[in-house]
């Protein structure tokens, strides 16, 4: 189930959005629950954070788009903003509240098929994603979000997450081939970092989340720059 | 033939053959992968060993037949692995076959030094494979650099003839020895004819080598030229526009300050009307401008994406544009310029008008700035190196302007990638912003 919320003071521009939203849950076979709001002051007045993506109008005559957006953020950081637009002009300061693209209107459906992929498969690959390892004889669940890299030391890998460190007999390499696409790399022979905790890339070195400075080897530097620039620019590969 | 040299052993030929063609498969793109691979190279060895035989039963006036066979199996073996054309394929066999022809003569000379007969014997056969093991490693260690990876240098037919042409010369020549000793050319004694031989052989291939590196290098001179000059055109575009918006701005304000003179003066209602009216017109012309937060960008996306809305394209940016502060102007200019460029020209040919869509975003990410430019697309394209193969001369100048990307991100240590996701063109360049 999908909730989404569309914003739209202007009763015809909200009917082609519906109309678009059902075809595409049709043609997508998705459950969608669809809730429509005529201003941007509707829907922040009692918001809870249980909306998956919005669809904001940026000019509405109360409350606008960006400032409704705003307000939504400061509750809800995960909600996915899209925003709807006649000026393109207005959306382009859309990365202040995480927005990274919008749709200018008219919206044709081929662009809101598009924007709707994307970010469906943002929110997919937000939930579910675990290690699941042999500690000790315990199977323990570890989420991926909380792995800032992994270390081998002789036969055994080291999972440094935010805060603990756990230790269980393995490879590397058999750890590489299960974490492929979920944003780990290979940095150096006996560490695969989480790219999404690199905080900062030096000439040899990369620092992590927490502070730890961690080798990049020179075959590998290339690499692992690519990876980096994949993950943050949003690809799902 | 005289008598005292046995010609080289039919094997070592075809060993050399082969792995001759092996050196230029070790350094070209391949056609296929994995068992595939291993299997055409396996039937490679086979068959160029089956011809070789085969050409050894063969009456001395059908010599000639029996090396083009050899040579033609070589082409196809080649022609099989490699990822080229026909014609590339002519001329890796025309370098392949001089290499095959030097290397078996040397070691087959080393051979008959050492050994001091014709048979090879068991000794012998290990020091001919070493021999031509050895060599074929430093061939590869020399060829392998004026075979780099991220350029297909297109072999016309002038090329193609040239290298033919100095395979053949040098074949002809390294076996006049062995036809008659009756030339101004030939040697007359056993060892020498076999000296001979190699050293016409190598000389030969130092030509093929002397020439492919000559062709690189005009290849890169005119690349540097051409990236030269679209960057040099990107800053030019870059002044132009400059000047136009700063230009419209002062005519705005002047039209401003005469519309509110207008109004001072009067009090008639018409008049009123007329400047109210003037002023909305202004208004519409210059829109509302662009503000990212750094100038150099707003001005490279007002003149883009008016210029892609004239072919039909919409451009939807969201830029912090303060986050390339620290670039120098040339640099943001370029990474904009040509990449906007090339996803215009891109989505101009798009059939579909509700699918011509760019989209930019430019943010921080953590200590990181991500310019990203995406473009629909449809189709697919090769990818050489992590960019689109450069062959065709559109395709070139698309080259060019990603090879300028990429030079300007690398400056920064930072670096751009390119990707075909679901349709999508997808250009990011990823720069540690200093001091962050």
């Amino acid at each position: 189930m999908i909730r989404i919320g569309i914003v739209e003071d202007d009763p015809t521009a909200r009917d082609v959005l519906v109309g678009h939203l059902r075809r595409y849950a049709a043609e997508r076979r998705l459950e969608v629950d669809l809730r429509t709001f005529a201003d941007g002051a509707q829907l922040i007045d009692g918001y809870r954070a249980d909306y998956d993506i919005l669809l904001l109008d940026i000019e509405m005559p109360e409350v606008g788009g960006l400032e409704a957006a705003h307000h939504i953020r400061e509750t809800d950081p995960d909600v996915i903003i899209v925003f709807v637009t006649n000026m393109a002009q207005y959306a382009i300061k859309g990365y202040e509240v995480d927005a990274l693209s919008f749709l200018l209107k008219p919206v044709h459906y081929f662009s809101l098929e598009h924007e709707l992929d994307r970010s469906i498969g943002r929110l997919r690959t937000r939930d579910d994603q675990t290690l699941v390892v042999n500690v000790a004889g315990a199977l323990t669940r570890i989420d991926l979000a909380d792995i800032v890299y992994l270390e081998s030391i002789r036969h055994r890998i080291i999972v440094h997450t935010r805060g603990s460190e756990l230790s269980f007999t393995g490879t590397l390499k058999v750890l590489e081939a299960e974490l492929d696409g979920k944003g780990f790399y290979r940095c150096n022979n006996p560490y695969l970092v989480n790219l999404r905790h690199v905080r900062s890339v030096q000439p040899t070195t990369c620092t992590m989340t927490g502070g730890v400075e961690l080798q990049v080897s020179r075959p590998r530097k290339r690499g692992f720059m690519d990876a980096l620039a994949d993950h943050m620019g949003g690809s799902r590969q | 033939m005289t008598d005292a040299i046995a010609d080289i052993p039919r094997w070592v030929t075809a060993f050399a053959e082969w792995s001759a063609c092996l050196v230029y498969v070790a350094v070209m793109r391949k056609r296929v992968r994995g068992m595939p691979l291993a299997a055409t190279i396996v039937a490679g060895f086979v068959l160029l060993w089956g011809i070789q035989e085969f050409a050894g039963t063969l009456p001395i006036g059908l010599w000639t037949f029996g090396m083009l066979l050899a040579v033609g199996a070589m082409l196809l073996f080649l022609w099989l692995t490699t990822d080229v054309k026909l014609r590339e394929a002519g001329d890796l066999t025309a370098r392949a076959f001089v290499l095959a022809e030097f290397s078996a003569s040397f070691a087959w000379q080393l051979h008959y030094f050492f050994r001091g007969s014709n048979d090879t014997g068991e000794v012998g056969v290990v020091l001919l494979v070493f021999v031509v093991g050895c060599l074929f490693a430093i061939a590869y260690l020399i060829e392998r650099r004026q075979f780099p990876r991220d350029i297909v240098l297109a072999v016309d037919n002038k090329a193609l003839a040239s290298a033919l042409g100095i395979a053949t010369a040098t074949f002809l020549v390294s076996n006049l020895s062995f036809i008659t000793t009756n030339t101004p050319f030939s040697g007359r004694v056993g060892p020498e004819l076999l000296y001979i031989r190699t050293l016409v052989d190598l000389c030969g291939f130092v030509v093929l080598y002397a020439q492919r590196a000559q062709r690189l290098e005009l290849y890169r001179a005119v690349e540097l030229q051409s990236m030269n000059t679209l960057l040099h055109t990107q800053h030019e575009q870059y002044l132009a526009s400059r000047a136009a918006t700063e230009e419209v701005n002062r005519r705005h304000h002047d039209l401003k300050q005469y519309v509110q003179a207008l109004r001072a003066e009067t009090d008639e209602g018409a008049r009123g009307e007329l400047a109210d009216q003037l002023e909305h017109e202004i208004r519409g012309l210059s829109g509302v401008p662009l503000d990212t937060g750094n100038t150099v960008v707003d001005t490279m996306l007002t003149s883009k994406t008016s210029q892609a809305a004239s072919q039909g394209i919409t451009i939807t940016a969201v830029v912090d544009g303060s986050v390339v502060e620290f670039m120098d102007v040339i640099d943001i200019v370029t990474v904009f310029g040509n990449a906007l460029d090339n996803a215009i020209e891109a989505t101009r040919k798009v059939p579909e008008a509700d699918k011509r869509l760019i989209r930019v975003a430019v943010y921080r990410e953590g200590s990181f700035a991500m310019l990203r430019f995406e473009n629909w697309f449809g189709g697919s394209i090769a990818l050489v190196d992590g960019l689109p193969q450069t062959t065709k001369d559109e395709a070139h100048h698309h080259g060019y302007g990603l090879k300028n990307i990429r030079q300007a991100a690398y400056k920064y240590d930072g670096t751009m990638t390119v990707r075909l996701e679901d349709g999508w063109f997808v250009l990011r360049v990823l720069l540690p912003i200093p001091g962050a």
